[in-house]
């Protein structure tokens, strides 16, 4: 089920009456209707992968169990590595195994040698990179004692199968999660509307911006070969538009539904386009993933203790496997790859975290240090996302090689030009809303004020709902980060 | 709480208003929510070696010339994929007798029966067809449609709402009032596209009256019924093949019931005039689904396997009949 669907528009209310006036403010009984829904919620999708998702979150409650009564460090050890090689094994199965395959054989017959490894049929389950880190951070966390384990196998099995995180994630900490699954929700009524106006933006963005976007990035990286220099930035812009306004739209609209259930999700996007450098960039984006990734694997690593050498090769470690969790395709390294060299600099100057503050802030504009800098990081971010978007390394060198001809002086020139010079408005609109919200959680969060002030807000409340009606591209488009 | 709710009400519909007023007034969105389309005849190369006279008119060839409305001319589709261009290249693929195969696809995007009349004979003598197809769609007899009868949709006829200001009561000011209406007037016709493609016709909608006009006794029956019959006579003098290709309504595949005594009608007609063959499209699309045949959900026109499937099937009467 998507969420910019009609189902979903009426799964929702459903959800919400029986959640807060049928369980009579029960919590048990109210995470028993969270977990049916959540199970309900993914088996429109595809009900066979659901035996999947119960056997990998009674995979990790078991071992979760075991890990806590373990008398001994072997026996924890042996329980932890039980569960991740499980849960590894079954995203190596689903998500890597023909990229594995295809590359092994590749690789072969470079050398020579011809070898038919066959590629299977696998349907990668939805949201199977998401819940399987939710569960691997429960365990790593019982492992390392930052925790105590959940017994109560319909609570752990909400913090794991929550809808509103279930298939994109923000992916969640136990230590965040799970206390408040075990513990009494109650209706705020401010909470609920601030969780209405953060749904709304990321509807305004994933079905006015990113779907309407994806239509121009599609025409111009599928027939990239008959485009000029400047339609290809075009495209690639156009690209760098969706995928934030597609995945922070799909963040937001989770985070706003997770609120009118009287939950709060981990942040997972801070307006990264307004980054001065690549790492603060990367505080911004997919916060949970960068997070998680720091956690549990440059920590474990050895961080940067080790000097600076062992920082490097931590940082590039960090970024090609986070590249790989996208997706099993060489791009994703590349793209990965590239942005371990971009935050180098920064790594071993040691300057990543020079940029901590928000930029300008208490001021509308910024200087223009920050100005080039934030420019500077978009193009480098820009120039990234070509790998991302394209369909394998070969097609991303050469739409870069055609960007870097003389054609980059050329108008800019494709099918829906002229409709494409309207979404430049909507664009600016999004962006200009993100910037002057920039200090606040979400783009449509508004302090109480004066009753010109709270009318005001309505009015643009409104204007917001109006542009998705009129000029939102409808359809159930999936959202990107479903593929991941 | 309830003086507010109104309010925000208010100010929801205002804000409405004033944005679809501001885009009509700015064009500034236009082509995000319109598909445009060609008016004019698509000038292929048939069409200007007929004009330079380089078309060998002698049996030799096989030429065929189609006439219609955008449906036909592939109005939402790349040129290569229209109806006239796969006919042309399955035809070219099969063809054993003749020297070369010319299409001349002088199809127009809202034409009706009169405009289709008035193509027929400005290209019939110039490039001597041996086949015509017309492509005909129910709304071809909208040339002679009596509109006083149409009503907009879910509101009154034309001549009701011409009178409507005159009389001043509250009620009909605020009929009026939301008569004039942008908002409305976009989210009753979403409203209605949404009905139609689940086989819902609005009374005295633009389509309701279109089907109620294809009884005997109705005057604009009766004169598309006379344009038909003069381009048949002509074709049969001129011993042309025409082939009547009646579209179905392509997003309502599923609903056939709502045509049924339209088509016998249309049928029935044709059975007075033997040597026309009348392929209905429904037999075309039998058992198959909108969603597959049609440009986009509020889109009825046919996509790129819409026109295959028809160019495939009547490139067999062509064929077969050439071949004999």
């Amino acid at each position: 089920m998507l969420f910019n669907s009609i189902n979903f528009a009426i799964f929702l209310p459903i959800v919400l009456i029986l959640y807060w006036f049928a369980t009579k403010g029960d919590f048990k009984k109210q995470n028993i209707l969270l977990l049916v829904s959540s199970y309900f919620f993914y088996a429109c999708w595809d009900w066979r992968f659901l035996f999947l998702l119960i056997f990998s979150t009674l995979l990790d409650y078991y071992t979760g169990i075991k890990i806590s009564e373990a008398t001994n460090q072997k026996i924890k050890a042996f329980w932890l590595w039980l569960s991740i090689g499980i849960n590894l094994g079954f995203l190596g199965v689903f998500k890597y195994y023909n990229f594995f395959a295809a590359s092994f054989a590749d690789g072969l017959s470079l050398l020579g040698f011809k070898a038919n490894l066959g590629t299977l049929q696998i349907i990668l389950p939805v949201g199977i990179s998401f819940y399987t880190f939710h569960g691997l951070s429960y365990v790593i966390d019982l492992y390392k004692n930052r925790i105590k384990p959940e017994r109560n196998f319909i609570s752990y099995s909400v913090f794991v199968s929550f809808f509103p995180l279930l298939v994109a994630g923000p992916i969640e900490r136990a230590t965040h999660l799970l206390p408040q699954i075990l513990t009494k929700r109650k209706f705020d009524y401010n909470q609920t509307i601030d969780g209405l106006r953060q749904m709304l933006w990321g509807f305004f963005k994933k079905i006015v911006i990113a779907d309407n976007c994806a239509e121009y990035a599609n025409t111009i990286f599928g027939n990239s070969a008959h485009y000029g220099g400047s339609t290809l930035v075009l495209g690639a812009l156009f690209f760098t538009f969706q995928i934030y306004c597609d995945f922070s739209g799909y963040s937001d609209i989770a985070l706003g539904t997770a609120r009118l259930f009287g939950i709060d999700l981990l942040r997972n996007f801070a307006f990264p386009y307004f980054s001065r450098d690549i790492a603060e960039f990367w505080r911004r984006w997919h916060i949970s993933l960068s997070s998680w990734f720091k956690d549990y694997l440059y920590i474990p690593l050895g961080g940067s203790k080790g000097g600076i050498w062992m920082k490097v090769r931590n940082t590039f470690i960090i970024f090609l496997v986070s590249g790989f969790w996208h997706g099993a395709n060489w791009t994703f390294i590349v793209w990965g790859f590239l942005n371990a060299l971009y935050i180098m600099p920064s790594i071993i100057f040691n300057t990543h975290r020079n940029n901590l503050n928000i930029v300008a802030q208490g001021k509308l504009l910024p200087g223009i240090k920050d100005f080039l800098s934030i420019v500077l990081t978009f193009c480098l971010t820009v120039f990234a996302w070509i790998f991302f978007r394209a369909e394998n390394v070969h097609h991303a060198f050469s739409y870069i090689g055609e960007i870097f001809s003389s054609s980059i002086f050329s108008f800019p020139s494709f099918p829906g030009m002229a409709s494409a010079k309207a979404m430049i408005f909507l664009i600016l609109l999004c962006f200009g809303t993100e910037w002057v919200q920039r200090t606040k959680q979400h783009a449509l969060q508004f302090a109480d004020g004066s009753t010109l002030k709270s009318y005001s807000i309505i009015v643009f409340n409104c204007i917001i709902i109006w542009i998705i009606i009129l000029w939102g591209a409808f359809g159930n488009k999936s959202f990107i980060y479903f593929q991941f | 709480m309830l003086k507010k709710t109104i309010l925000v009400i208010i100010i929801f519909f205002v804000t409405g208003e004033l944005l679809m007023r501001l885009d009509e007034y700015f064009k500034f969105f236009d082509d995000t929510r319109v598909v445009k389309i060609a008016k004019e005849i698509v000038i292929t190369p048939e069409y200007t070696m007929m004009n330079e006279n380089k078309i060998d008119l002698s049996g030799n060839n096989l030429r065929i010339m189609v006439l219609g409305d955008s449906y036909i001319a592939g109005g939402g589709i790349e040129a290569k994929d229209k109806f006239s261009e796969q006919l042309k290249l399955i035809l070219k693929k099969n063809n054993k007798k003749y020297n070369a195969v010319y299409v001349l696809d002088v199809s127009k995007p809202s034409n009706n029966t009169l405009d289709n009349r008035q193509t027929y004979f400005e290209f019939v003598d110039k490039f001597k067809p041996q086949y015509v197809i017309i492509g005909y769609n129910l709304n071809d007899i909208d040339g002679n449609l009596d509109k006083s009868l149409i009503k907009v949709d879910s509101g009154k006829t034309a001549a009701e709402m011409t009178n409507t200001y005159v009389k001043q009561t509250l009620l009909q000011k605020i009929t009026y009032f939301y008569k004039q209406s942008k908002v409305l007037d976009y989210v009753l016709h979403t409203l209605h596209n949404e009905m139609k493609i689940h086989g819902f016709i609005f009374p005295n909608s633009v389509l309701d009256v279109t089907i109620k006009n294809y009884v005997e006794n109705r005057r604009s029956w009766q004169q598309s019924k006379q344009l038909l019959q003069e381009v048949s006579n002509d074709a049969k003098a001129k011993n042309i093949q025409l082939i009547m290709l009646k579209f179905p309504e392509i997003y309502l595949l599923e609903y056939p019931k709502i045509f049924e005594k339209t088509e016998t009608t249309i049928r029935d007609f044709y059975k007075q005039l033997p040597w026309v063959i009348f392929v209905n499209g429904n037999d075309i699309f039998k058992g198959e689904k909108s969603k597959d045949y049609i440009l986009s959900k509020y889109d009825g026109h046919p996509n790129e396997k819409a026109h295959n499937k028809m160019a495939v099937y009547i490139s067999k009467y062509i064929t077969t009949s050439v071949n004999h």
